[in-house]
């Protein structure tokens, strides 16, 4: 027998309810919260304060977690007002042999999510993601540029730390924009890495005097950079400006990036048709404002599952996997995440994208 | 019998208004302490359980026996009844919780979810009371009204009850087959048998669980916790047929024609929903234990809203009734329920007056 037919064999059905993972968790926890045979989580040990509206969060995940490279990021999953929700974080620390992350946040005025993470306490537990993302330090014999801006300096500094515990570091630069002196996260931080690893060179520059980041700084900061590898994170405007950089000079091919705002989605107010994607079928579909996504899915030959129509049945429901949707019922719009929906009363504000 | 109402212009616009107020004052509200209390409901489900099985399987002597029983019963009860319906019902599926959903969710009964959520939340609860579209209205079994043609069959449905009532999770679990199709040669076999594989699979894996997987892990104590096992799904089953009967035909409970039912707004449909709907009073446990279904003119208005809230509510939507001359349907648990068996035992015999074959 496979490993597969044997786990295949404790799943049966005929076992239940001695083989329901979630009973036993429920058990198991009573002892220690923080395990679980299913659910990858992690215990807050402490929130440390790193400049202002920035804060790190020192996790420790349970056996689930599978480790991480350096550069990758997590979904942390809260419990805001009694509802689940996840947001992706970067990790700030290179992998440690007591398996804590840090992950370093900053405060956003607007979003739930980093004011929800600035509010945990030591000792709460919190839901987790595997690692992902192929933003991640490689071992390469080339010299190595490292662009940050802001609390792009988060997957930076995991790899900054990973290369520092090594024997064999590249020959590495760090060119960090942030707005002032003062708002530069992890400052300290960075003078003690250059202790350890004194070839490090650290560029800074800081756009409040001296304006954008820009094609001419670059070159000035650091004339090779057609040289190296480089690996840039920051805010939308600094990724354009330096991707068309090193597009105009034919180097795309030695830039790695990684753009935090990946998951927004900006509502357009005058559009009057959305294009909704559907995975699992491969037959995507167009839903006009007002239009339900249910009435859009049939008009298109679509036939997902339904019932009252009327938004209390809940057949109608499936994943939404990102997109907002205004609910007709709370007269709401969702958020811009993955969640269940009603298509029913559902109508799009934006495209999206459905597990039907 | 109470009048039954029926309400025009503006004032059935306030009438929906005033509802859909109370509604969104509630659904405006949710949060953390909905989510507490059906983690705790469902730890106490589990408690419960893993007590009563215990009991059952290492138990000595007929007290830790019965208190087994009791202990099972009370565990099926509270899953099947606040948990289980609830769930089932989309009423946590705002927590965004895997285990809370209404899509995964499964219950500690012999009925399918999945078939469950076609008779109940789409047929019962869109069409509540309507004669010939609510399925739930006398279960194909049951006479209740004058309006309904009297049959010489219709004789012996006080048995018929009382054998309905002791298995009532199967009656439940094959009311979306609908064997009076396969009877009436509107269905085929193949066709009947491709419906029931839902049924068949969760009705199999119940029955494995409470007589052969628990007895067997008992070894010789088999006897009695097998027995153990059957009498508390007996007494599931006559507590939640009890309630659920208690829902919508006591005395002051109206039925529906499909004519009435015709083009009919919001406002309509909550006026149904409380003409056909009847309550229960009692303390804190009594409607834990019936799943709220003690409230279900408010779980009727409002089915998608976590049950816990009817509670709060219930004075409002009684006040609006009030205000509009609604009847609402209140009483005992022994005064609605003796009401019920009157109604099974009434009908039972033709009354006289001409009824209509198609009401």
């Amino acid at each position: 027998m496979t490993l597969n037919q044997v786990n295949a064999f404790w799943r049966t059905e005929w076992l239940k309810p001695l083989n329901d993972p979630h009973a036993w968790n429920r058990i198991v926890q009573s002892f220690n919260p923080l395990w679980s045979l299913t659910r990858t989580q992690a215990k807050v040990l402490r929130i440390e304060s790193e400049c202002a509206n920035v804060f790190s969060l020192y996790l420790k995940p349970n056996h689930l977690f599978k480790g991480f490279k350096a550069g990758q990021h997590v979904s942390l999953e809260l419990d805001i007002d009694g509802q689940r929700k996840s947001r992706t974080f970067s990790i700030s620390n290179a992998p440690q042999a007591n398996g804590v992350i840090r992950l370093t946040i900053k405060i956003n005025p607007n979003g739930w999510a980093s004011k929800a993470a600035s509010q945990l306490k030591p000792g709460q537990i919190v839901g987790i993601s595997q690692a992902s993302g192929i933003f991640t330090a490689t071992q390469s014999e080339h010299p190595v540029l490292l662009i940050a801006g802001g609390s792009g300096i988060t997957p930076i500094m995991a790899m900054l730390q990973s290369w520092a515990q090594q024997k064999q570091k590249p020959n590495a630069v760090l060119l960090f924009s942030c707005r002032t002196p003062a708002e530069m996260i992890f400052s300290k931080e960075l003078e003690t890495l250059v202790h350890q690893w004194p070839e490090l060179v650290i560029k800074t520059h800081f756009s409040k005097d001296q304006g954008h980041l820009n094609a001419e700084h670059l070159a000035n900061a650091v004339p090779d950079y057609g040289q190296r590898e480089t690996y840039l994170c920051g805010p939308t405007g600094l990724m354009e400006t330096i991707s068309d950089v090193y597009k105009a000079q034919g180097l795309s091919d030695t830039l790695k990036k990684e753009q935090f705002s990946q998951w927004q989605f900006f509502v357009d107010e005058d559009a009057e048709s959305f294009d909704i994607y559907v995975d699992a079928q491969k037959s995507n579909f167009v839903a006009l404002r007002g239009q339900s996504l249910l009435e859009a899915a049939e008009s298109h030959g679509l036939n997902p599952k339904n019932g009252c129509r009327r938004g209390i049945c809940m057949s109608c429901q499936c994943w939404k996997k990102s997109g907002v949707v205004h609910n007709h019922i709370t007269d709401k719009p969702s958020s811009d995440g993955a969640e269940w929906i009603q298509l029913c009363i559902s109508t799009p504000l934006s495209n999206v994208q459905l597990d039907l | 019998m109470t009048l039954k109402i029926r309400l025009n212009g503006a004032e059935l616009q306030n009438f929906q208004t005033e509802l859909d107020q109370v509604r969104a004052n509630v659904m405006a509200d949710l949060g953390e302490q909905d989510a507490k209390y059906i983690r705790k409901i469902r730890r106490i489900a589990q408690a419960s359980a893993i007590t009563g099985r215990g009991l059952l399987m290492f138990g000595i002597g007929p007290i830790s026996w019965v208190s087994g029983i009791i202990a099972l019963a009370h565990a099926k009860i509270v899953e099947n009844m606040e948990l289980g319906h609830n769930v089932l019902h989309g009423q946590y599926d705002w927590m965004n919780d895997p285990e809370f959903n209404s899509k995964t969710y499964s219950w500690d009964m012999v009925c399918a979810p999945s078939d469950w959520q076609k008779t109940h939340n789409i047929e019962h609860h869109n069409y509540t009371n309507i004669l010939g579209l609510d399925n739930d209205y006398g279960y194909d079994m049951f006479r209740l009204t004058p309006k309904q043609k009297w049959q010489p069959a219709c004789l012996i449905q006080p048995f018929s009850y009382l054998v309905l009532a002791s298995n009532f999770q199967w009656g439940i679990a094959i009311q979306d087959l609908k064997l009076g199709r396969l009877f009436k040669g509107r269905m085929s076999f193949a066709q009947l048998k491709e419906k029931a594989k839902p049924f068949f699979k969760k009705a199999s894996s119940q029955l494995v669980k409470d007589y052969v997987l628990f007895p067997l892990l008992a070894f010789w104590q088999w006897p009695r916790v097998l027995l153990g096992n059957l009498i508390a799904n007996g007494i599931r089953n006559v507590w939640t047929n009890a309630i659920i009967f208690c829902g919508h035909f006591t005395t002051h409970a109206h039925s529906f024609s499909r004519e009435e039912a015709r083009n009919e707004c919001r406002g309509l449909w909550y006026l149904r929903q409380i003409q056909g709907s009847s309550n229960l009073e009692g303390g804190r446990w009594f409607h834990i234990m019936t799943g709220h279904l003690s409230h279900q003119i408010e779980h009727h208005l409002f089915p998608d809203m976590p049950a816990r809230r009817y509670t709060e509510i219930a004075p409002q939507v009684k006040a609006i009734c009030e205000k509009y001359g609604v009847h609402y349907n209140t009483g005992g648990f022994w005064k609605q329920y003796f009401g019920v068996l009157y109604r099974i035992g009434r009908y039972a015999f033709p009354n006289g007056r001409p009824a209509l074959a198609h009401a």
